[in-house]
């Protein structure tokens, strides 16, 4: 074709097809609201907005459709607006239609796969898009089979998961063997019989597509499991792969920390279920591709950090890691935090005038300061230059009111895990106490310290749940104690604002304490005092050692004022820190 | 001739009463009897044949519930009037319902006869072949192919093997990651 | 901060479950808590019940009795039965054509992408071994093996030693076969053989990093004598500079190719013979050194040439890639493996020899202290690396030059780890391209202006 004759070609294809959009739309329900596709009339527009590979492409974050023209003609497939478009529409509004359903497939997908996690959004993009076609053919009386066929026409593969595939649309459309156009060389009775499973399976989670996914995801197990299958697989669905990035750019999503237990009941082999139906009892128990990690954390219910992290770069490649680790000790912390205070409770009396400030016209009337206004102005407008008295409390409640703020020193040092890679408890326990004490209104110093070695904290105390999180998730892994002299930053004077100060460490520090800071001269021994009472809070040092060990020690600890709390499990740090949250940030009506 | 599809509609809407299934009495004429006897005398296209020209009813006692209801949907299709008047084709009526759906039983609720599709399709192509019949539209090479992609006795088969050599692969996986884990992933004499 | 729950689970066995059939183990204890003893970092066993002990010992008896192993123009007469033992019990051979001619040739890829298919369904469970290499010639890679394969090592060794006329002692108190190797890092364990009736088998480190003292080393080796020594050129040589009064009987050296320069001097110094080994992980030993070719050990191998690239076995005499079918090891049974060495065939009385067998030349780095730098600490270092693979080349200049295959930004990782093996100071051109444009299945490569 000359450059005219296509140029012709394109402008007639893009007017049938922004012709076909209501049309498509109106399949699916005359009430779908979604704004008309990203029409791109070349390839090269199309990689610009994120289409490679497929002619079309689903984003979820900003609801889009991108439809690459080029290559709709390339492959043969103009005639079939509807069906096209319609097919996207349904990842919209049916498969997997929003970001957090999207997230929890992926999730519940990704159980079935051991060892080849990374092709969770291949396979999830293969069950969305059989639900949405069978929908399309059988329901809605599209011709999903003729765009398949047309598609296949342009070339064939050897991929078992092709075969597979194909196979279970023929049954679920009742077609000849080969119909679609992939006819293998010899027929394969296995491909017959778990094609026959997953049209099944299609059928019966139809309605429940989350509640399928696992099944659908050990059925494909075995043909992925080796590379070279998977790449051949992925050579031949590339023309096909629209939703693998759906999540992408998507903010964070809630609630998959925890572990999904209704995911887990659906990791089920369907073929073990069919052989179970028929009384074979022995035919075994779990899905050949089911992953065997446990639960992390608290009654150990959630995911493995480093398996959220991957997770989420899976639902969104552009996810920020740091971000995603905040958030996970975030979700964990959450139920162990003090409660948001909801009134602030404040019974003192309000004696002391203060001043004033402009009154509105949705204040009290009664709080209008008449002298107060009439001396600012002769005339009267309420609402615009009315002003009321402010006052303040009598007594200075400075410091029996305001939540003092805290410091939080965690040992980072060489065997303590990174917080990454496993859950770590100290980590969570520095989480619930900062957390509980920005909530409260309190500011927050956090300090990481592996010494002799390297430390990290936050610049000062600090009011952003984020500076905190990212210095009290990060890792160190250096030197064997926590680093005294670390104290020096925040209480080398007196503070200006009164500060709890709460440090996680082991039996390590006394050797730490014994020591002399190099640069100074001082005593660790000294500073440790020192800091106490700069701080002019509560300190407590949670030991993980025994209360009979450095007896001596502690005891001059206890003379300075410092409490010593032991932990002889990790758990018991979060005990801690939920009590300690709630000793000192949690909001009390009754005083 | 007939397709499919007629036949598809007829099973689908088999009424409650076939599904129905007393216990055996002794002294009753038990419930699948009576079903297949009418059946019987309507594919003969005579009904006041005798009973003795009918297929010898085995004893219907060896039967599970399961089996019983399977062949009083059997029952239902051959009501339809396509097999009225084909006395040629009792015996392999009979053979259907006795010996075919007795293999399936173990693997078939009876509902699922009439309820999945797939086993819809599987039930009557059966049934057509026994009485040698093949399906409007088809040849007999696609209708035997269609057959065969159905045959659950088969997929069974098939599933049988691939699950053991799933378990044995899952099983050596888990093996390795154990050994990997262990100390013997070093028995002495490695460089 | 050391907490309990970050510590990962240890399975051990007891010494009773690591020598199931000896009853005395004192001289294990011996070994270990000697005054001169290394920091032993691990324990080791060869798991033998009876059972296995017999079938060793069968083992034992037909690779010293085999006389010829095939005719030229002819294969091996066990070859159509284990063929089709193949196809029937092996799921990756399980749609293989039914003679032996029209096999097709399999390589290290298929062992790395699903080593569970080569599981033969007899094999036990209960038994599998798992070792990883450290993947000195290509990936890391799982070897899956049996207790019986394993302890056959010594039933090779014998086998070989018997032809030059040596004899083991196979006495509970002495040690028969020590392990030298001198690296920065490496597993080291006293251990018993109880196919030689409880006799002791070292893996030793020369590193004096693993000692008490470094003075240990010479007392240690001296006190016990090793009746066979065995390790790489590399560890030889470094055991020659600590000067030992040793009497081996034999110094056996596997894992590169022994050049005669070396040959000489080890042979000069130990006053006995010094045998040159090929062997592969994938199937242990397979042949040694006989002059200037390569005398086959093993009975139960068939070995062919073949083409470089095509699927086309060649005649004797043709230089090509080996490929070996056969092997004892119910969990790999090997057909028409390729070996990724090269040589070619002549067949002598039944006996197979491998001629101009270019196997893993010894390539010698230095750090510019002029200290040798085994290639097996720079394989172990890229281990650590998400490498698909790299060559390494060393000029006159000490200067390296790396080449690598990675799809992440490592260059900087690649220097850290290049400074740590050749200490500081070390120049190094890295360039790091995508794992696509990798074209070599033979990922890992040494090349070095210096000899050895």
């Amino acid at each position: 074709m000359d450059a005219i004759a296509t140029e012709q070609a394109m402008e007639t294809v893009l007017k049938h097809w922004k012709d076909s959009w209501q049309q498509a739309k109106q399949v699916w329900s005359p009430f779908v609201k979604l704004r008309e596709p990203v029409w791109c009339a070349a390839s090269g527009q199309a990689k610009n907005e994120g289409l490679t590979g497929s002619f079309a492409m689903i984003r979820l974050n900003d609801h889009r459709i991108v439809i690459d023209l080029e290559k709709v003609l390339q492959e043969g497939v103009s005639d079939y607006p509807v069906e096209i478009l319609a097919h996207e529409i349904g990842h919209h509004i049916y498969t997997p239609a929003n970001l957090h359903e999207n997230a929890v497939l992926l999730s519940r997908i990704r159980w079935c796969l051991a060892d080849i996690e990374d092709r969770a959004p291949f396979v999830a993009n293969l069950y969305a898009d059989l639900l949405i076609n069978d929908t399309l053919q059988r329901k809605k009386n599209l011709q999903m089979a003729a765009v398949y066929q047309k598609i296949n026409q342009q070339g064939t593969s050897t991929s078992k998961v092709w075969h597979f595939y194909m196979r279970t649309f023929e049954y679920l459309w009742k077609l000849d063997r080969g119909a679609l156009g992939a006819k293998p060389k010899k027929q394969d009775p296995m491909i017959d019989a778990d094609a026959s499973l997953a049209a099944s399976l299609i059928r019966s989670y139809a309605k429940n597509w989350l509640e399928g996914a696992g099944r659908f995801a050990a059925l494909l197990y075995p043909y992925l499991i080796k590379d070279k299958e998977y790449e051949k697989a992925r050579k031949i669905f590339t023309i096909y792969l629209d939703a693998e990035y759906a999540g992408e750019g998507g903010g964070m999503i809630a609630g998959l920390v925890e572990i999904d237990e209704e995911g887990l009941a659906g990791i089920i082999d369907p073929r073990v279920e069919a052989a179970n139906r028929a009384g074979n009892k022995d035919a075994g128990g779990d899905a050949f591709g089911k992953v065997e990690a446990g639960g992390e954390g608290p009654r150990q219910r959630y995911l493995n950090p480093g398996r959220y992290i991957d997770l989420f770069k899976q639902i969104n490649p552009k996810a920020d890691e740091q971000e995603l680790l905040n958030n996970y000790y975030r979700e964990i912390a959450l139920p162990h935090l003090v409660s948001f205070p909801l009134e602030a409770a404040n019974p003192v009396s309000l004696s002391l005038p203060e001043g004033t400030e402009s009154w509105d016209i949705s204040d009290p009337m009664d709080e209008i300061d008449w002298i107060e206004t009439a001396v600012g102005s002769p005339e009267i407008f309420p609402g615009y230059n009315t002003v009321k008295r402010i006052y303040g409390s009598d007594i200075d409640d400075a410091e029996t009111k305001k939540p003092l703020d805290v410091y939080i020193g965690i040992d980072c040092s060489g065997s303590m895990g990174n917080p990454r890679q496993r859950f770590s408890w100290p980590v969570l326990a520095a989480t619930v106490i900062g957390l509980s004490a920005l909530r409260a209104g309190a500011k927050v110093m956090g300090c990481l310290s592996g010494e002799p070695g390297s430390f990290m904290e936050t610049d000062g105390f600090r009011t952003s749940d984020v500076e905190v999180l990212t210095v009290l998730t990060s890792y160190l892994g250096t030197g064997y104690a926590y680093g005294v002299p670390r104290l020096e930053t925040p209480f080398g004077k007196p503070a200006k604002d009164k500060s709890h100060v709460v440090i996680v460490t082991d039996d390590d520090i006394f050797r730490m304490l014994g020591a002399v800071n190099e640069t100074t001269n001082i005593s660790n021994w000294v500073t440790m005092e020192k800091a106490l009472v700069h701080a002019g809070g509560v300190g407590t040092l949670v030991l993980h050692s025994q209360p009979n060990w450095h007896r001596e020690e502690v005891l001059r600890l206890k003379k300075m004022g410092w409490h010593v709390y032991y932990v002889t499990n990790e758990q018991q740090l979060l005990e801690f820190a939920a009590e300690f949250s709630q000793n000192h940030y949690s909001v009390r009506t009754d005083d | 001739m007939i397709d499919i599809y007629t036949l598809f509609y007829h099973l689908k809407s088999c009424p409650e009463y076939f599904f129905h299934c007393p216990p055996l009495n002794r002294g009753v004429v038990p419930h699948t009897e009576v079903l297949l006897k009418d059946m019987y005398r309507k594919v003969h296209g005579d009904f006041s044949v005798q009973d003795a020209a009918l297929p010898t009813l085995v004893n219907l006692w060896q039967y599970d519930e399961n089996q019983l209801i399977s062949m009083q949907v059997g029952c239902w299709l051959f009501h339809h009037p396509f097999f009225a008047g084909k006395p040629s084709w009792v015996t392999g009526i009979d053979f259907f319902l006795n010996d075919d759906l007795q293999a399936l039983s173990p693997f078939v609720q009876a509902r699922e006869w009439v309820e999945d599709e797939d086993r819809a399709e599987e039930f009557i192509r059966l049934a057509l072949r026994k009485c040698g019949v093949i399906p409007a539209g088809e040849t007999a090479l696609e209708a035997a192919d269609r057959l065969e992609a159905l045959d659950t006795l088969k997929r069974q088969a098939v599933l049988r093997g691939s699950q053991a050599s799933y378990d044995r692969i899952r099983e050596i996986r888990r093996k390795m990651a154990e050994q990997k884990a262990r100390e013997a992933s070093n028995v002495y004499g490695r460089e | 901060m050391c907490m309990a729950e970050n510590k990962k689970p240890a399975i051990g066995l007891n010494d009773a479950e690591r020598f199931p059939l000896l009853s005395d183990l004192s001289f294990l204890q011996q070994l270990r808590q000697d005054e001169f003893a290394p920091r032993y970092n691990f324990q080791s066993g060869d798991r033998l019940e009876a059972t296995h002990l017999e079938k060793v010992k069968a083992y034992a008896h037909i690779i010293t009795n085999a006389s010829t192993f095939w005719q030229a123009g002819g294969t091996p007469d066990w070859l159509e039965q284990y063929l089709s033992w193949c196809r029937n019990t092996i799921p990756f051979y399980e749609a293989r054509p039914d003679s032996f001619a029209a096999q097709p040739t399999i390589g290290r890829k298929d062992l790395l992408a699903a080593p569970w298919e080569f599981v033969s369904r007899e094999a036990p469970l209960e038994e599998l071994l798992v070792y990883q290499t450290s993947g000195t010639t290509g990936p890391a890679m799982d070897v899956l093996f049996d207790p019986v394969s394993q302890a056959c090592w010594i039933p090779q060794l014998q086998s070989i030693l018997q032809q030059h006329g040596i004899l083991l002692d196979a006495a509970p108190d002495k040690v028969a076969i020590a392990l030298i190797c001198s690296q920065q890092e490496t597993l080291t364990y006293a251990s018993l053989s109880t196919y030689l009736n409880g006799a002791g088998v070292l893996k030793l480190n020369l590193n004096p990093a693993g000692w008490k003292d470094p003075n240990d080393r010479l007392l240690y080796l001296e006190k016990y004598d090793p009746q066979v020594l065995t390790g790489d050129p590399f560890a030889f040589l470094d055991l020659m500079k600590l000067e030992p009064a040793l009497r081996p009987k034999v110094l056996v050296s596997s894992a590169m190719k022994l050049t005669a320069g070396v040959r000489e001097k080890l042979e000069d110094y130990f006053r006995c013979p010094v045998l040159d080994i090929y062997s592969m992980t994938e199937c242990r030993m397979v042949a040694c050194a006989e002059g200037d070719r390569y005398r086959a050990i093993r009975p139960e191998l068939y070995l062919e040439v073949f083409d470089k690239d095509k699927d086309v076995a060649l005649p004797y005499g043709e230089r090509g890639e080996l490929v070996i079918t056969g092997g004892n090891n119910p969990f790999l049974p090997l057909i028409r493996y390729r070996t990724g060495d090269f040589c070619s065939i002549e067949m002598e009385q039944g006996i197979p020899y491998l001629v101009g067998l270019e196997a893993r030349l010894p390539v010698p780095f230095y750090t510019l202290g002029g200290e040798l730098v085994n290639n097996i600490e720079i394989s172990r270092a890229m281990m650590e690396l998400p490498l698909a693979g790299f060559t390494l080349h060393q000029d006159k200049n000490f200067r390296l030059t790396f080449t690598g295959w990675s799809d992440e930004a490592i260059a900087l990782a690649v220097q850290t780890a290049l400074q740590k093996v050749f200490k500081t100071g070390i120049a190094a051109d890295i360039a790091i391209h995508p794992v696509a444009a990798m074209k070599e299945m033979k990922v890992v490569n040494y090349t070095s202006a210096f000899e050895l």
